[in-house]
């Protein structure tokens, strides 16, 4: 279990995060939704100690170390692969420094998107970068895989193809945290979701309480987000007003 | 041999071309010494007296300057090497976070000093060659100097002075 205590982030005079408190419980698979710099990156990259912050993050009741981070991958649409190594180069790299490195999935995986293996990850287009950079994430071996809006250049039915299978190779013990704005295209996969606005949460549902409740997610979302429906006829009503 | 120098330097960096920035500084280093051989043979020459190009007889109570003064900035190449590793670490440390941010698996894995070990390895073995490289050819230079210079033309002997060699 990842455990959020009274979470801040400044940059600057800036306030990136405010007071987060969340807990994680492994092998829930979670959206994190948010306009753009509402905290999502921010919050991931604190998990992951890769920034400074104040407050406490625990995983299992122990602060994020060396000795602890390798149960935590990260995919981000930054890119942490190395440019200049090849597909399975980086599977001899993870191999050597994560000892839960899953072979058969790694491959598994490569095989299903058609990656060459031989080829440097510089040379593949942003989309097989961006598959390549999930791949990693899930092979690692971690408990929590944090994913950063890892489809952002990929299209609509590679990312279908890609969730579903998530869906069927994720063990019940792993988690995954994923950042994105394709709200709908994740609602059916996600088990619960976390809204962040202003660097706070601002909301946190499980998606089967609401489909209890007869609310979808994204109507859910608009709700918290205070999302004004008329917004866009009032604003074509005053621009086609002033040219007359 | 290729694949122990792999795990040296940044992953995805030719260990071909870091091998040759390093011999590149190490020839440098050499080369820029050589122009003790010529002030050397200059000052030798100047210890004699000559005849139509041939050397007659040594001028009386002519003196060779000391070693210090003939070796005089002539391992200043080593301070190129220095500045040149110096320069070698931190592309590799910006290598991490240039194309992408694998500056963010570097941080994840268990070993804290595999980043460092990855950036300053190489440039801190290539400066152990140079100081190495600079004590064979003190040594040489010197054997040269006390075995070439007639007895009588060397002046009083005094601490060697590295530091007048290298800057």
């Amino acid at each position: 279990m990842i455990e959020i205590r009274n979470l801040n982030k400044d940059y600057g005079s800036q306030k990136a995060l405010q007071n987060v408190n969340l807990t994680i419980e492994q092998g829930e698979i979670i959206g994190l939704f948010g306009e753009n710099g509402a905290g999502k990156t921010t919050l991931m990259k604190c998990i992951l100690d890769l920034i400074g912050y104040k407050g406490d993050i625990l995983l299992d009741g122990e602060p994020i170390t060396r000795k602890n981070i390798g149960r935590i991958s990260f995919a981000t649409c930054e890119h942490s692969f190395f440019p200049n190594l090849t597909a399975s180069a980086h599977a001899d790299f993870y191999r050597e420094h994560f000892p839960n490195f899953r072979e058969k999935r790694f491959h598994g995986l490569m095989d299903f998107f058609q990656l060459p293996e031989n080829k440097k990850l510089r040379a593949f287009s942003t989309g097989q970068q961006n598959q390549f950079e999930v791949i990693l994430a899930l092979s690692q071996g971690a408990d929590y895989i944090l994913m950063d809006e890892p489809f952002a250049g990929n299209d609509v039915f590679n990312r279908e193809d890609f969730y579903k299978v998530l869906i069927g190779i994720l063990e019940p013990d792993e988690t995954i945290l994923l950042s994105t704005h394709l709200i709908e295209e994740v609602s059916g996969f996600i088990g619960r979701a976390i809204l962040i606005h202003h660097g706070e949460i601002v909301g946190n549902a499980e998606v089967s309480d609401l489909e209890e409740q007869g609310i979808s997610l994204m109507s859910y979302i608009k709700e918290i987000y205070g999302y004004q429906s008329n917004r866009v006829s009032r604003a074509l009503a005053d621009i086609s007003g002033k040219e007359e | 041999m290729r694949k122990k120098l792999e795990k040296l330097i940044p992953p995805g960096a030719d260990p071909v071309q870091e091998l040759c920035s390093c011999m590149v500084l190490l020839l440098l280093e050499f080369v820029i010494s050589l122009t003790f051989l010529g002030t050397f043979n200059h000052q030798l020459n100047e210890l004699y007296v000559y005849s139509q190009g041939k050397r007659i007889h040594l001028i009386p109570d002519a003196v060779m300057p000391s070693l210090n003064e003939l070796m005089q900035r002539k391992l200043s190449g080593f301070l190129i090497l220095l500045c040149g590793c110096m320069v070698l670490a931190a592309v590799h440390y910006v290598s991490f976070y240039r194309e992408s941010k694998s500056i963010y698996l570097m941080k994840r894995l268990k070993s804290a000093s595999e980043l460092h070990k990855r950036c300053l390895a190489l440039p801190v073995l290539c400066i152990f060659y140079g100081i190495i490289l600079m004590v064979i050819l003190i040594a040489v230079y010197s054997f040269i100097y006390y075995s070439l210079t007639p007895a009588q033309c060397l002046p009083e002997p005094i601490p060697f002075d590295l530091w007048r060699c290298i800057l």
